[in-house]
């Protein structure tokens, strides 16, 4: 199916879901229940945790899919509700060893140079020592490919502040490949 | 102006190597690409970051896979059978109901 079709597939699905067909709801979800897994897991270490995260954020999402109005993706739509729920998590919880969401708020050329960065034990050790913030803004923008716009929406920051920080990310990155 | 170039350039590369771009973006990525040494090494880094992040996603364990919609519980049935429209929705909801008292009673007697 082409993405034209893809889409008019999932608006029947989203509609069908808004009326209470909870099996058009579960159709809906699960194509993305792996990218929503692994951005909790991205934040959130023990397993049991995770799982109820997943759920709060499907049950969340059934619950005001009559508020789902599609100005923004679906993907786009539940990730956030995921970030909500972490955020919970952490707030209710006294496990806060990992740095909290609202750090958001602090915090084809030659083939010598893609060699030169290319070097994949480097950019997983790079990786390595971003902080939970850093992490889940690489999340967003590489995992999930949110445009700087809709993580500025999901967020509340606006998009200067996502481009600003995901440069720093970068220059943090390239800084810890090279050895410097 | 060179500067404002790049910067718009490096905005669109994680489309360009991610989502895409529509076809004339492309086309500007890419001409601008082969004569910007910089902006092809961004590329690149962005290209790393992008394999290294992918590789380090799991799958979701099964328990979690088939644990995800458990919340959503028994009571969301009443939705599904107000929705469906079906011309037996009377005796459908009459029997939720039952099914629920039934359950409810069960429940409090532990059996």
């Amino acid at each position: 199916m082409d993405s034209r079709g893809e889409s008019v597939a999932q608006e029947a699905l989203i509609s069908s879901a808004r009326s209470g067909n909870r099996r058009a709801f579960e159709d809906l979800v699960n194509p993305c229940l792996k990218l929503i897994y692994n951005y909790i897991a991205s934040r959130v270490g023990p397993e049991e945790d995770r799982k109820d995260i997943v759920q709060e954020t499907v049950l969340s999402a059934w619950t005001s899919i009559g508020s789902f109005d599609a100005s923004s993706a679906f993907k786009t739509w539940i990730i956030g509700i995921s970030r909500h729920k972490i955020a919970d998590f952490y707030r209710l919880s006294s496990r806060n060893r990992t740095v909290p969401l609202s750090d958001f708020e602090e915090t084809a050329g030659s083939d010598d140079e893609y060699e030169a960065v290319l070097d994949k034990t480097a950019v997983n050790a790079a990786l390595s020592v971003l902080t939970g913030a850093e992490r889940e803004l690489v999340f967003l923008v590489f995992s999930a490919e949110l445009s700087y716009g809709e993580i500025s929406a999901m967020t509340g920051l606006p998009c200067g502040t996502i481009k600003s920080r995901m440069a720093a990310v970068k220059e943090k990155l390239r800084k810890k490949i090279e050895g410097r | 102006m060179i500067f404002t170039d790049c910067e718009n350039i490096r905005d669109m590369l994680p489309d360009y190597i991610g989502r895409g771009l529509t076809e004339s973006e492309n086309t500007t990525v890419i001409r601008h690409l082969a004569s910007c040494r910089g902006c092809r090494e961004e590329t690149a880094l962005l290209i790393a970051i992008k394999k290294s992040v992918a590789e380090t996603q799991r799958e979701v364990p099964p328990d979690i896979l088939d644990s995800a919609f458990d919340k959503l519980g028994q009571n969301t049935r009443l939705g599904e059978i107000l929705s469906s429209g079906s011309v037996f929705m009377a005796f459908d909801i009459l029997h939720y109901v039952f099914a629920e008292a039934g359950s409810a009673v069960r429940f409090a007697c532990g059996i």
